[in-house]
């Protein structure tokens, strides 16, 4: 266990993981939204408008995903 | 209905004349132009990718940022590479560069008094324990299904699935039908 790098399991994991998700055939989402309860329409509807919000910029960032921690770093190393 | 998801899947592709990569207007007709599935698919996929983020960043923040680094050209949308593909790329990417600030954060803060080169960061045990707690999470997604979590497990130390199903000794039949199960747990698993 000593050499186990659970940060790489886990990005490779996601990577395989994410290309499974979108190759999910059209019917199978549909099937499954009606399935657990979650309409299609209505999933699709509050992520439209999600990414209106963000295209028109109504939508604030989120500050520790920018790069505010790569400018203080570059600060710090200035001094 | 398989013509019109190819059809679906072919809209989804950027394919420019004379150009390498979509400006951001391209990519913001796209995103306007997704369909309800890849809506659904989309909101898996950030779900997917912030799954164990430290600093309590969730799939919403994920999901914002790559859109804005796609609209605002910081990302280039390559040609003939489906959007889904692309976003879930630019998310993969923004996860990774926050682990490594994580990771780097925690290198300065252990770095000796005075020292002014960058140090090499040694193994951050909430890094590891916040990267073994997702694994642990999405394996709990599975437990119920031994042949998904062999799958798993195969999946995570980067074996094809030729790979897998030869190492754990699964028939092509067997390692589809536990594909599919896998993929429709990643979806509800994302609706919730």
């Amino acid at each position: 266990m000593k050499n186990w790098h659970p940060d790489i399991d886990l990005y490779r994991l996601l990577a395989a993981l994410g290309q499974e998700i979108i190759d999910t055939p059209g019917a199978d989402v549909r099937e499954l939204c009606g399935k657990v309860g979650s309409p299609l329409s209505g999933v699709a509807r509050d992520m439209r408008a999600r990414i209106a919000a963000i295209d028109d910029g109504d939508a604030e960032r989120t500050p520790a995903l920018t790069d505010i921690v790569a400018r203080r770093e570059l600060s710090i190393r200035s001094h | 209905m398989q013509d019109m998801e190819r059809a679906e899947r072919t809209r989804l592709r950027f394919v420019p004349a004379g150009t390498s990569s979509a400006d951001a207007g391209d990519v913001g007709r796209a995103l306007r132009a997704l369909s309800d599935a890849d809506l659904v698919r989309l909101k898996a996929l950030a779900r997917l990718w912030s799954r164990g983020l430290p600093g309590g960043i969730g799939w919403t923040d994920v999901l914002h940022e790559a859109i804005v680094r796609s609209l605002d050209g910081s990302r280039r949308w390559p040609a003939d590479v489906p959007l889904l593909a692309f976003l879930s790329g630019v998310m993969r990417s923004i996860c990774d560069q926050h682990w490594q600030r994580a990771r780097r954060d925690h290198a300065w803060l252990v770095a000796a008094p005075g020292t002014s080169e960058a140090v090499v960061a040694p193994d951050n045990p909430e890094r590891v324990l916040a990267a073994a707690q997702a694994l642990g999470a999405i394996n709990g997604l599975f437990a119920d299904d031994p042949a998904a979590l062999k799958i798993l497990a195969g999946l995570a130390e980067g074996m094809s699935a030729t790979d897998i199903r030869l190492h754990y000794d699964m028939s092509e039949r067997d390692y589809d039908s536990t594909r599919k199960r896998m993929r429709r747990a990643l979806l509800r698993h994302g609706l919730a």
